[in-house]
């Protein structure tokens, strides 16, 4: 019966047969043969052409990255020091409220169609953003005194980040249909020190030097945004990229230890962070927080999530422009011995043995939040924080949750894993959801709302870190960086102020190798 | 058989209406805004006036009680309004019209590869049962099976990609497409669909291939197979007539299914291949909290389950004439 099987298949697939599978095989191959007529697209990564993968298609709007900036001018832009420096704008005044700015404007710009860049295109955009359907800002007026110089009036205190776009080219177009206007995928006027080439939907964008830029033309020829999502290490690796913007920091030690290859890291002044509920019972003892502070080994943190270790540790609010100039105090010491003395004179001791402290037959356990969104390795900051914390006798639970800032701003938790970003109104001003009770800090951040000088905003947070600093009502962990995979060949950049290539792309070269 | 289509067609509606009512109500059931999560992404590049929060609530129609929010959902999702994403800030349905021409070129390919590859293995299988091809095959496919997707795409792209240098790594066609002629684009776009349908096919052709061996075995032990050959027909007919179109019964149920695979996409392979499909934006919806997207995407999984349903039951009928659709004539 099996014999019989086998010489029916034979029949089945008869020697015709498989000599058309065999042929149909070959063509196969043949026609794959011929796909494989080059390796990825490694001529675009020579020459003065820098090659930059994207996580995201929307490279315009919504304005996640500075890629705009590439394109389309700005007023002003921050230094290193954080101090504002004179772009399309090249000089302004701030009024006695210092709500109120005006910006003279330089009169030799032009958008690449010939059209002069004025007060009216600052006008324009500044609407255009403010409008209900787009919603980006929210000014309370723009007024052209002429048309090279422009007056803003906001309602808080701004620092202006904005892309001023061509007025004559958009005015026409619907603001609600703002973010799916062709002109992001194909600005073809723009007054930035790049200007566009092409676009390929899904793919990539390409832009050449703006020979016409008002600060001159910039060093590196073209520039290729490729589309990649996540696989921006293997276009890397590959050599069919330059840059990996926002990378993912797991890939760190495989990229570091290759020396064609630089990680630069882009710190700013928000950070990984554990939120105390202040009115909790655990955490109402300051000295409590403290110690909780004090044994967590903060610097060690940065080797958890493959960052180096001389980014800056430190404790409190800052602005970014005090974080640049480096005004921020040392961080409260890691200090485990003191913790324990700490949670001793606080009454919490361990009096079974069991590792964990005790207070009138409470064990000093609670459950933290880990926001799970975007998480950035705090997952595994918290289990080594969870392993410092038992070190001193404190037993903390594990809760990842992507509703972490729902729970967050109901006060609904114990103590919460969380991106800092210190939005001091909400999170310390009147009935905060953190329960953190200081009339002081009210005061300063009512104080922070009614101004808008930027040094008197530095002063305010100046004195709510010193205040933070011994309430603790916040655990600083590490900064929050943005990490950037380079070939060396790419010069200009620098951990941790001067990092982002999307931000400082007019500032980069290319090194031309053998 | 239009009439039995008409039927399962007006049955489809208050399912999908219920499906869309709880879909609606369990994405809304997380506490908290869901503007929060864009908001923070905007806080951490600048400050965000409060007053731009409060736009945005309105602008989506947050700041209404969720009743309303499900009345004006269901009421334009009659309309073919899917909404507008809260993280691009684009038309959901702009946005999902974009991914599914590329999600439709890797699955429709994949699902080809997985059909043709799997069945014709399954049978040649089958037929050679016990013999050192089928030992292979089955090990083979044994093996392939069992291999994660991702891994697999990793290691080929190291091999193919990276240290190779013979298919492109990722993307969907090359940087300097627009210059190529039309053979030269069609060329470009099958070699970049290469290692992503190789990986998302060849696990599925595997599985088929043991479930047709499994399953032609089964029905070439029948009695009608036997009869078959019996009154002396060619073997090539006993197979490909009597015994495949019977084995076929359950591999269509298989297929018939797989239609939500079509449009739902392959997250990992596209993360993996920078693939601009569906999946990658629903999953990054999820992330996201961005219900528009969220929504409908559930919506048309939910649709396309109820289709191939359909499909399957209506090939069952071309497939085994035993089955008739009409009620009153059911076998």
């Amino acid at each position: 019966m099996r014999r019989r099987k086998v010489r029916s298949s034979r029949r089945l697939l008869g020697p015709m047969d498989r000599r058309r599978f065999v042929g149909l095989c070959a063509g196969s191959l043949a026609l794959a043969a011929a796909g494989c007529r080059r390796a990825g697209d490694p001529a675009y990564a020579r020459g003065n052409t820098l090659v930059m993968t994207v996580p995201d298609a929307n490279v315009i709007k919504p304005d996640w990255y500075d890629l705009d900036k590439l394109l389309f001018p700005v007023l002003a832009a921050l230094d290193d020091n954080g101090e504002l420096e004179p772009r399309l704008a090249q000089s302004w005044e701030r009024s006695a409220d210092n709500r109120e700015w005006t910006y003279h404007l330089r009169t030799d710009v032009r958008w690449s169609d010939g059209v002069p860049v004025t007060a009216h295109d600052v006008k324009f955009t500044l609407d255009l953003l403010s409008h209900p359907d787009v919603a980006e800002y929210s000014f309370e007026s723009v007024t052209v005194l002429d048309d090279y110089t422009a007056k803003i009036r906001a309602a808080s205190a701004y620092q202006d980040d904005i892309t001023y776009f061509p007025k004559h080219l958009l005015e026409r177009l619907e603001p609600k249909k703002y973010y799916d206007w062709d002109f992001w995928t194909h600005p073809t006027v723009s007054a930035g020190p790049y200007r566009f080439v092409r676009h390929l939907p899904e793919t990539m964008m390409e832009f050449e030097a703006n020979p016409d830029y008002y600060r001159g033309k910039r060093k590196i020829e073209r520039v290729v945004l490729k589309f990649v999502g996540k696989a921006g290490l293997n276009e890397l690796i590959s050599g069919n990229a330059d840059v990996v913007l926002y990378a993912d920091a797991t890939q760190i030690p495989f990229v570091a230890k290759d020396p064609r290859f630089r990680v630069y890291y882009a710190a700013g002044p928000v950070a990984q962070a554990i939120y105390w509920k202040c009115d909790h019972p655990l955490f109402r003892d300051v000295r409590v927080r403290r110690a909780l502070t004090l044994a967590i080994d903060r610097r060690a943190l940065l080797g958890v999530v493959n960052l180096p270790s001389e980014l800056p540790i430190t404790d409190g609010v800052f602005t970014q422009r005090q974080f640049r100039r480096r005004q921020f105090p040392e961080p409260v010491p890691y200090d485990p011995e003191q913790a324990r003395a700490l949670l001793e004179a606080a009454g919490w001791q361990d009096r079974d043995g069991d590792g964990v402290r005790e207070r009138a037959g409470r064990p000093f356990s609670f459950t933290a939040i880990v926001g799970s969104v975007d998480m950035q390795g705090r997952d595994r900051l918290a289990v080594y924080v969870q392993a410092m914390l038992r070190r001193v006798g404190v037993h903390m639970n594990i809760q990842l949750l992507d509703t972490s800032e729902a729970r967050l701003n109901t006060g609904d938790f114990e103590a919460v894993f969380r991106n800092a970003n210190f939005n001091l109104r909400r999170l310390f001003g009147r009935n905060n959801p953190l329960g953190y009770r200081n009339a002081e800090v009210v005061r300063l951040t009512d104080q922070l709302l009614a101004t808008a000088d930027l040094e008197e905003a530095d002063r305010i947070y100046q004195a709510v870190t010193e205040i933070f600093r011994a309430d603790l009502p916040v655990t600083r962990l590490i900064p929050n960086i943005s990490t950037h995979f380079v070939h060396r060949r790419v010069q200009g950049l620098s951990t941790p102020f001067h990092a982002d290539p999307d931000t400082y792309m007019e500032d980069l070269w290319l090194e031309q190798q053998p | 058989m239009r009439g039995y289509i008409l039927k399962r067609l007006l049955q489809a509606i208050p399912l999908l209406i219920g499906i869309a009512t709880i879909t609606f109500f369990i994405v809304h059931l997380a506490p908290g805004d869901p503007m929060d999560m864009y908001v923070e992404r905007l806080q951490e590049r600048r400050d965000v006036d409060p007053r731009v929060i409060e736009a945005l609530r309105q602008k989506y129609g947050l700041d209404q009680p969720l009743p309303v929010q499900y009345l004006k959902w269901i009421g334009n999702l009659t309309r073919g309004d899917l909404g507008e994403s809260f993280r691009y800030r684009r038309p959901v349905a702009s946005l999902i019209a974009e991914r599914i021409p590329y999600t439709l070129q890797l699955t429709v390919l994949a699902l080809l590869l997985d059909a043709l590859f799997g069945i014709a293995l399954g049978i040649y299988s089958a037929v050679k049962r016990y013999s050192t091809s089928d030992k292979v095959i089955t090990v083979g496919s044994l093996v392939l099976y069992s291999i994660p997707g991702f891994w697999l795409a990793v290691m080929l792209v190291l091999v193919f990609s990276v240290n190779l240098g013979w298919l492109p790594t990722s993307q969907t066609r090359s940087l300097d497409y627009e210059t190529l002629s039309a053979a030269g684009k069609f060329l470009d776009r099958l070699w970049h669909l290469v290692l992503p349908v190789f990986v998302l096919g060849v696990a599925g052709a595997a599985g088929t291939a043991r479930y047709m061996r499994n399953q032609l075995l089964e029905v070439l032990g029948k009695e009608y197979v036997v009869a078959a050959r019996a009154r002396g027909l060619p073997e090539r007919s006993v197979i490909l007539k009597h015994a495949l179109r019977n084995a076929l019964i359950p591999i269509v149920t298989i297929y018939g299914m797989a239609l939500p695979f079509l449009l739902g996409g392959a997250v990992l392979i596209e993360r993996i291949f920078a693939w601009p499909g569906m999946g990658s934006l629903a999953v990054d919806a999820i992330g996201a909290r961005d219900y528009p997207i969220i929504l409908a995407t559930s919506m048309i999984a939910a649709v396309l389950v109820v289709l191939g349903n359909l499909m399957a039951d209506i090939t069952y009928s071309f497939v085994d004439p035993r089955v008739a659709l009409d009620a009153g004539r059911q076998a």
